[in-house]
């Protein structure tokens, strides 16, 4: 549980760019309307009879809509699954600090969080095409006292929030002193 | 020439024709007993641990939310077509 204390205000709630969770899911689609396919090929002539008649010779159409539901309901858990991990793994600035929670599957957790006073350095990173038309990144923000360097990979707009958390670090250390 | 029923089956299955027909016929009820059981398992077990997060973790909840709601609905709707077509095999 993360606790923000009252008079603690969140300025954003940032998470990974779409198109990470739509690279992590694509094959599951495919994978999710295989059934579909195979349905519609049937339907529409494209899978010889020769087949067909040799698949219902050995079981029935019930059997096959079984396996189908299967299949699809097996692949939508994990398509729901990895849209969990997805949305689980996220930064939470807030006008004092940011809470970096880094979420791995459903049983390993780790969540940490820096004060802004403590933020050194914030830079980002990004590295292709994609990412250079889609505008995602990595963000890196290095710390004082451990030297140590939080990194959130493939979120979106990284400038814009390596201006947001410059400038509340900047704000929080103007009022400070 | 047109292959008959049992030719097409051979030429489908190859050497593991006895294999299928055991499997499918002899051990169909209880492979889908098995199916089923190992299923809903899963699915009990997912769902638990998504609603888990949900409750405890659910900063922006009300994105998380109809989305469990959506999880929810599409496997009831995948396991009542599941458990349906099982009726016909058991």
């Amino acid at each position: 549980m993360i606790f923000i204390a009252p008079d603690e205000k969140i300025i954003r709630i940032v998470r990974k760019h779409w198109f990470i969770l739509l690279v992590e899911t694509v094959a599951y689609h495919i994978f999710f309307f295989i059934p579909f396919a195979i349905y519609f090929g049937v339907l529409s002539g494209s899978i010889p009879e020769q087949y067909i008649a040799s698949i219902l010779a050995l079981t029935s159409p019930s059997f096959l809509i079984f396996l189908a539901s299967v299949w699809t309901l097996v692949i939508w858990m994990k398509l729901s699954a990895i849209w969990a991990d997805y949305y689980l793994d996220t930064w939470i600035i807030t006008d004092r600090r940011i809470v970096d929670i880094e979420q791995f599957g459903f049983f390993k957790r780790s969540v940490s969080s820096f004060r802004m006073e403590r933020i050194q350095d914030v830079s980002i990173d990004v590295h292709g095409l994609i990412p250079t038309l889609l505008n995602f990144g990595d963000i890196h923000v290095q710390t004082a006292g451990e030297a140590r360097e939080f990194v959130m990979k493939g979120i979106g707009a990284p400038s814009e929030i390596k201006n947001l958390i410059r400038e509340q670090s900047d704000m929080h250390v103007s009022t400070n002193l | 020439m047109q292959p008959t029923e049992i030719e097409g089956v051979r030429d489908f299955f190859g050497p593991y024709e006895d294999l299928f027909f055991s499997l499918f016929q002899k051990e169909l009820p209880f492979l889908i007993w098995i199916a089923i059981a190992f299923v809903l398992f899963i699915f009990a077990l997912y769902t638990i641990v998504l609603a888990y997060h949900l409750f405890r973790y659910g900063i922006g909840a009300h994105i998380y939310l109809p989305t469990f709601l959506a999880y929810l609905a599409i496997s009831f709707v995948l396991i009542s077509i599941m458990l349906g077509s099982a009726v016909f095999l058991l």
